[in-house]
C-alpha cells in the first residue's frame, strides 16, 4: 500500500508528489495522459514558485520576462521588471520535469492510465483505472483538474460558471523578452502575448463573455502573425468561488482540483505550488498525531481565501474600468506591482488600498 | 488624519467616518466585516453564486463611490443591504440581454478541456443531502420577487416594514408576497415533508 496516491500530474499533483518523496513518503502519481503532454497555458511563472519547489528556473527551461507593456487600443505602457522575478514556460515541459524529479525522489508513476473509480475501506482506499488496474493507498491526493473526480468523490460541488481562456502556440524564434498585456478588448478579461523558448503564446481570457466571440477578438492579436494552421485550444480556468470541501479524513484537493485559481491575474500555477505545499505540512503533521485530513480545508483557507476574495474585488475595479485604470497607469509602476504580486511581495489588501488611494471617489 | 490603532476593533461609525476621509483601509475593514452578509445575500436573491459573486464586486464598488455621502449617524448594513438588493434587481432587470458563457459553446478546444458535468449526480450522493439545502433549493425555484421577499424576512430577520423601505414597495405588498412565497414553498417542499413525516 502506497503512503500517499496523487491523481494527476499537472503542477499542482507532480509538486505535492515531489514535496511528499522528499520527506521519505512512498508515492504513486496517475496521469491520465502519457507524459509529456500538452496543455493550454500562458505560462506566467514567478522566482516565488521556483523558491517554493526548490527547483531553479533553469531546470524547467524558464524563461526570463525583462518587461511587460499594457496596451490599451493604440496606446502602450512600457514597464520594467526586476530581473528574473518573472518567467514563462511551456507546460509540458514544466509538468513533465517536476513528476521526472519526483520519480528521481523515489515517486512511482502511473501514465496514460485514467481513475474511473475511488473505493474507500477499512481506512484504506484503492484507486481504480480504465486498465483494469487497482491501487491502494493511505492518503490521496485530487490533482485532477477543474471537472475533478477525486473533488466529486468528496462531495466537493463546483458548478460555476466557469471563465475560459483561448490562445495559440505559434513557433517564434527568439522573441524579446517583453509579456504584454491588452486591455479593453473583452468587458471582464484580457488577452496577452507571453513570449517562451522558440513560442509566443498569444490568448485571451475572459469571464461572462461568449465564447463564441472570443476567436474572433483574439484574431486582432494575431493579425502581425502566421497561424493559420495553428489551432485556437481553449481550458476553463479554475476562479475561486467561496470556500467548499476540499478535504476528507483521508483526501485533499489540490490546484484546480480546489478551484483556487487568482481571479485577477487568472494565475493558476503560484496557487497550485502553494495548495501542494500545505498538503505536504498536513499530510505529515496528521501523520505524526494520527489525525485526519479534514483540516486542510481551513488550513488552506486560512492562508489562502481572503487573498483570493481581495483579487475579485480589485478585479471587479479594474477589468470594469479597464480605459479609466489604464489612464491611471501613469502613476503607478504596474511593472513592479505585477512582480510584486506573483511573487508575494505585495498582497491583494495592499494593492486594494493602492489602488483606492489612486482612484478618486467618484471617478468610477 | 484621524490615528486608528486596530481597525478590526472600531465600531461601524468611526469606520465609516474615516472611510469618508478617504482612509482605505477603514475601507478595507469594512469590505472585511461585510463581505459574507452581502455575498450570502446577492447568491440567494441572484440564485447563483456566480452571479452574487459578482454583485459584490459591484456593492463594494458602489460603497466606495457613495459613502462620502452616507450619514454617518445611521446603521451601516441596512444601507448595503439596499445596496446590495437593488444591484440584484438592476442585474435581473437586465438579464434578458445578459450573454452567458457556455462551456458546450467552445468549439476548439479539444485537447485540454476537462469540464464539471452538471449532470453527474451520483444516488449515493443524496444521503448526504441536508434538510437545509432542500430548502435553499425549493427557495432558488421561487420568482425572483417571492425570493427575495422571503429571504429578507426569514434569513436577514427584516420587519415588514424594513423590507418595504429596502424593496421600496409597500407593506400591503411586502406581506402578500411572503404569503405566496410561504405557500409556494410548501407545495415545493411537500414530498420531502410527506417523505420526512413517513414513520415507516
Amino acid at each position: 500500500m502506497h503512503d500517499v496516491i496523487v491523481v494527476g500530474a499537472g503542477p499542482s499533483g507532480s509538486s505535492s508528489a515531489l514535496f511528499l518523496t522528499r520527506r521519505g513518503l512512498d508515492v504513486l502519481i496517475i496521469e491520465k495522459k502519457r507524459l509529456p503532454r500538452y496543455k493550454v497555458c500562458a505560462g506566467g511563472t514567478s522566482r516565488y514558485i521556483f523558491e517554493l519547489l526548490d527547483v531553479p528556473p533553469e531546470c524547467f527551461d524558464a524563461f526570463s520576462i525583462e518587461k511587460v507593456k499594457v496596451c490599451y487600443g493604440d496606446r502602450v505602457k512600457e514597464y520594467n521588471l526586476p530581473s528574473n522575478s518573472i518567467f514563462t514556460l511551456h507546460r509540458d515541459q514544466f509538468d513533465y520535469r517536476l513528476t521526472q524529479l519526483a520519480c528521481q525522489g523515489g515517486a512511482k508513476l502511473v501514465e496514460g492510465e485514467e481513475t474511473i473509480g475511488i473505493e474507500e475501506e477499512n481506512g484504506s482506499l484503492t484507486v481504480k483505472t480504465n486498465l483494469g488496474h487497482k491501487f491502494r493507498g493511505r492518503y490521496l491526493i485530487g490533482a485532477d483538474g477543474i471537472g475533478s473526480k477525486v473533488a466529486r468523490f468528496i462531495g466537493g460541488r463546483f458548478n460555476y460558471r466557469v471563465p475560459l481562456a483561448i490562445q495559440k502556440d505559434i513557433p517564434y524564434r527568439n522573441p524579446e523578452p517583453a509579456i504584454s498585456l491588452f486591455m479593453g478588448l473583452v468587458s471582464m478579461g484580457y488577452g496577452w502575448i507571453f513570449p517562451k523558448n522558440n513560442t509566443l503564446s498569444i490568448g485571451l481570457g475572459a469571464y461572462a463573455f461568449s465564447p463564441k466571440k472570443m476567436p474572433e477578438v483574439l484574431s486582432r492579436l494575431l493579425k502581425d502573425f502566421d497561424h493559420r494552421d495553428i489551432p485556437i485550444l481553449a481550458h476553463p480556468i479554475a476562479f475561486y468561488r467561496g470556500k467548499k470541501k476540499l478535504a476528507t479524513r483521508n483526501i485533499i484537493l489540490v490546484g484546480d482540483s480546489a478551484h483556487i485559481t487568482d481571479p485577477f491575474s487568472g494565475e493558476g500555477i503560484r496557487n497550485a505550488v502553494k495548495s501542494a505545499k500545505i498538503a505536504e505540512e498536513t499530510i505529515l503533521e496528521c501523520i505524526k498525531k494520527n489525525r485526519p485530513l479534514s483540516i486542510y480545508t481551513e488550513k488552506l483557507y486560512s492562508i489562502m481565501a481572503r487573498e483570493l476574495f481581495l483579487a475579485w474585488m480589485i478585479s471587479g475595479v479594474f477589468y470594469r474600468f479597464q480605459d479609466k485604470i489604464f489612464n491611471l497607469m501613469d502613476r503607478f509602476d504596474m511593472g513592479t506591482i505585477l512582480s510584486n504580486l506573483l511573487n508575494e511581495k505585495t498582497s491583494y489588501s495592499q494593492l486594494l488600498k493602492k489602488l483606492l488611494r489612486i482612484i478618486p471617489f467618484g471617478l468610477l | 488624519m484621524y490615528k486608528v490603532g486596530n481597525y478590526k476593533e472600531q465600531d461601524d461609525t468611526t469606520l465609516i467616518r474615516l472611510a469618508q476621509r478617504g482612509d482605505e483601509k477603514a475601507f478595507e475593514e469594512i469590505v472585511n466585516r461585510y463581505s459574507n452578509r452581502i455575498i450570502n445575500l446577492a447568491v440567494k436573491i441572484m440564485g447563483s453564486t456566480d452571479d452574487g459573486w459578482d454583485i459584490a464586486q459591484e456593492v463594494f464598488i458602489s460603497i466606495w463611490k457613495n459613502i462620502r455621502s452616507f450619514d454617518s449617524s445611521k446603521t451601516l448594513y441596512p444601507w448595503i443591504r439596499k445596496i446590495t438588493v437593488n444591484a440584484c434587481y438592476e442585474e435581473l432587470r437586465k438579464r434578458g440581454r445578459r450573454v452567458e458563457s457556455s462551456l458546450d459553446d467552445v468549439e476548439d478546444g479539444e485537447p485540454s478541456i476537462d469540464i464539471p458535468d452538471d449532470k453527474y449526480s451520483p444516488e449515493d450522493a443524496f444521503d448526504k443531502i441536508e434538510l437545509n439545502e432542500v430548502i435553499e433549493k425549493a427557495l432558488e425555484t421561487l420568482p425572483e420577487h417571492y425570493r427575495i421577499t422571503l429571504w429578507l424576512r426569514v434569513v436577514e430577520n427584516l420587519t415588514y416594514e424594513e423590507i418595504a423601505e429596502t424593496l421600496n414597495i409597500n407593506i400591503g405588498t411586502v406581506k402578500s408576497r411572503i404569503n405566496m412565497a410561504r405557500k409556494l414553498m410548501r407545495d415545493r417542499l411537500k414530498y420531502y415533508l410527506e417523505v420526512k413525516d413517513d414513520p415507516s
